[in-house]
C-alpha cells in the first residue's frame, strides 16, 4: 500500500524523502516552539499569581489574547499582518527572508506564544493548588519572594502539572500542521504534495497519520517517564515509603471484608 | 526549679515589643490593641479560646499577617513595610506551624539547609554540618535523607523545629505545635520544645498543653476576643485565675 512512497519523484528523490523532510520541519517547529511556550508560559503563569496588580493584569491580558484567538488566525496575523504593521523597512526585510525561514519563524512564534498562554494557565493552577502553608513557611524562614518561587513554589507546581502538560506537548505538535496554511512544507503539507503528485491520497495521508500517531505515543511515553523521574519520593502513586501503614491497611482490608461476605 | 525570667518594667532591651497592636479581618477585630513585651530568654505560653487572636498575634510578630496599626519591634528592629526589615526580622524569628509546613519536595536535610544557604549565605558544608547537628538534637538525624511524607507527624514537627533552629533564630514562635498530632506523638514534640527552653531559647508558644505550660512557661498570657485578659506566672494562673473568663476557659479545657 505504501510502496508508492519508494517511487522516484520528478526531482530525483523518493516520495518518502519528502515525508522525512516534512517530519523534520514538524519536529523542529514543535521542539523549539515548546521551549518558547514553556519559558513564556512559566513567566506568565507566575505573573498571574504575584501580588503586584499591574503584573497580574498584564499576565491576564496575555493569556486572554493568545488563548482566545484561533491558531489559524494567529498564524495569518504573524505571517501576513505583522510585516504590514511594522515600519516599512523592517516589514520589507521580514518579507525578504528566504524560504523556508520566512514561514518557519512566524509559525514558530505563533505556536510558541499560543501554547504559552495555555501553559501559563496550567502553571497558575499548579501554583494555586499548593497549600498556603508553603508560602508562609518560606516567608517565616526569611526567603524573599524570588527565592520562594524559585525553590519552593515552582518546583512543586511544575511537578504537579506534568500530567496536564502532556496534552500541551501533544497539542503543540499537532498544531504544527496549521503552518501549512502559510506555506511551510511540514508533514501535512508534504503529504498533500505527495497526494497531488501521485493521486495516492490514501497512502500519502495514511503515512502522515501513522507518523502523527507514533509521535503522540512517543510524547506520551516521554512525559510519563518525566513524571516518574521527578516524582517526590513517598508520594502516591507508587509509594516508596517503607514502614508506612498506608500500604498495610490497603492490603489487609479486602481480606477480612471478603471473609465477612463468605460467611 | 529554674529561675523564671520575665520582663521587668525597666528592662531596656526586650526581645520583642508589641504595642497597641490592631489587626482586622474585614470588620472582625482579631486583635484590638494588644501590648506585650518578651524578655530575652523568657518563655511565654499564649492560651485562650479559638478566635481569641493568639495565633494572629504571633503571626504578626514575623509579619506573616500584616498588622493594621500599632508597633512591633523585634530585637531592636522595628517592623515596617520595608521588605528588608521584614526579611531581616523573619530570619531572626523561627516559627513552627500547627501543620508543620515542611517542603515536601525536599529531603529532611534539604529542608534544613535551604534557608541557611540562600538567606544567610552559608556554604554547603557548613549548612550541612549545622543541619545534621540540629537534626541530631531533635533526635531525627537517622531520617535525614527521607522526605517529609515518609515521616510520622511527630517526626515532621521535630524536623520543622530543627529547620527553624538552623537559622539560629533569637526567638522561636510556636503556633499550636501539637494540635495536629496524634496523641501518642504529642509527647516527643513537647519534650523537644522543653529541651529547647532549657537551653535558654526565648519563645512564645500558643498551646493548650497545660502541663507543658506549667513546666516551661515563665509567664502565661491569656487572651480572649482580641485582647490580653490576664497574665501571670503559671502556678498562680492555673490555681487561681483572676478573671471569670480565664476561669471559664480553664474549666472547659481541664474538664
Amino acid at each position: 500500500m505504501f510502496t508508492v512512497l519508494l517511487e522516484k519523484t520528478v526531482d530525483g528523490q523518493r516520495y518518502i524523502d519528502w515525508l522525512v523532510s516534512g517530519l523534520g520541519w514538524t519536529l523542529a517547529l514543535a521542539f523549539f516552539g515548546w521551549w518558547i511556550a514553556f519559558a513564556v508560559g512559566v513567566v506568565v503563569g507566575i505573573g498571574r499569581t504575584v501580588q503586584n496588580p499591574f503584573f497580574r493584569a498584564l499576565a491576564r491580558l496575555y493569556v486572554e489574547i493568545f488563548r482566545n484567538i484561533p491558531v489559524l488566525v494567529q498564524m495569518f496575523l504573524w505571517y501576513f499582518v505583522l510585516p504590514e504593521l511594522l515600519p516599512t523597512t523592517m516589514g520589507d526585510w521580514i518579507k525578504q527572508i528566504p524560504p523556508p525561514w520566512g514561514t518557519f519563524f512566524p509559525a514558530l512564534w505563533c505556536l510558541g506564544l499560543y501554547t504559552a498562554a495555555r501553559i501559563a494557565e496550567q502553571v497558575r493552577a499548579g501554583i494555586e493548588a499548593l497549600p498556603r502553608g508553603q508560602d508562609e513557611a518560606a516567608a517565616a524562614l526569611g526567603l524573599s519572594g524570588y527565592l520562594t518561587y524559585r525553590h519552593i513554589i515552582l518546583p512543586q507546581a511544575l511537578r504537579l502539572i506534568v500530567p496536564s502538560l502532556t496534552s500541551e506537548v501533544m497539542g503543540i505538535y499537532k498544531n504544527t500542521s496549521v503552518a501549512l496554511t502559510i506555506g511551510l512544507m511540514e508533514l501535512t503539507a508534504q503529504a498533500r504534495q505527495i497526494s497531488d503528485a501521485t493521486f495516492q491520497t490514501f497512502a500519502a495521508f495514511g503515512a502522515a497519520t501513522l507518523i502523527y500517531l507514533a509521535l503522540a505515543l512517543i510524547a506520551y511515553q516521554a512525559m510519563m517517564l518525566i513524571d516518574k523521574a521527578v516524582r517526590i519520593p513517598g508520594t502516591a502513586p507508587g509509594r516508596e515509603a517503607d514502614g508506612s501503614d498506608f500500604d498495610a491497611v490497603k492490603l489487609e482490608s479486602p481480606v477480612p471484608n471478603g471473609m465477612e461476605i463468605v460467611k | 526549679m529554674q529561675q523564671r525570667r520575665t520582663v521587668s518594667p525597666t528592662d531596656p532591651f526586650p526581645m520583642v515589643i508589641v504595642e497597641r497592636l490592631v489587626k482586622r479581618f474585614g470588620s472582625f477585630n482579631a486583635l484590638s490593641g494588644v501590648s506585650l513585651k518578651v524578655a530575652k530568654g523568657e518563655k511565654i505560653v499564649l492560651c485562650g479560646p479559638s478566635g481569641s487572636g493568639k495565633s494572629t498575634l504571633i503571626r504578626c510578630i514575623n509579619h506573616i499577617e500584616k498588622h493594621d496599626s500599632g508597633r512591633i519591634v523585634v530585637d531592636g528592629i522595628e517592623l515596617t513595610d520595608r521588605i528588608r526589615d521584614i526579611n531581616n526580622i523573619r530570619s531572626e524569628v523561627g516559627m513552627v506551624f500547627q501543620s508543620f509546613n515542611l517542603f515536601p519536595h525536599l529531603s529532611v536535610l534539604e529542608n534544613c539547609m535551604l534557608a541557611p544557604m540562600k538567606v544567610r549565605g552559608l556554604a554547603e558544608p557548613e549548612a550541612h554540618e549545622r543541619a545534621v547537628a540540629l537534626l541530631r538534637k531533635v533526635r531525627i538525624h537517622d531520617q535525614a535523607h527521607k522526605y517529609p511524607t515518609q515521616l510520622s507527624g511527630g517526626q515532621q514537627q521535630r524536623v520543622a523545629i530543627a529547620r527553624a533552629l538552623c537559622m539560629q533564630p533569637k526567638i522561636m514562635l510556636f503556633d499550636e505545635p501539637t494540635s495536629a498530632l496524634d496523641p501518642e506523638m504529642v509527647k516527643e514534640v513537647l519534650e523537644t520544645i522543653v529541651e529547647l527552653a532549657q537551653d535558654g531559647m526565648t519563645m512564645v508558644c500558643v498551646t493548650h498543653e497545660m502541663g507543658f505550660a506549667r513546666e516551661v512557661a515563665d509567664r502565661v498570657v491569656f487572651m480572649d476576643l482580641g485582647s490580653i485578659v490576664e497574665e501571670g506566672d503559671p502556678s498562680t494562673f492555673f490555681r487561681a485565675p483572676n478573671t471569670d473568663r480565664a476561669k471559664a476557659f480553664l474549666n472547659r479545657i481541664i474538664h
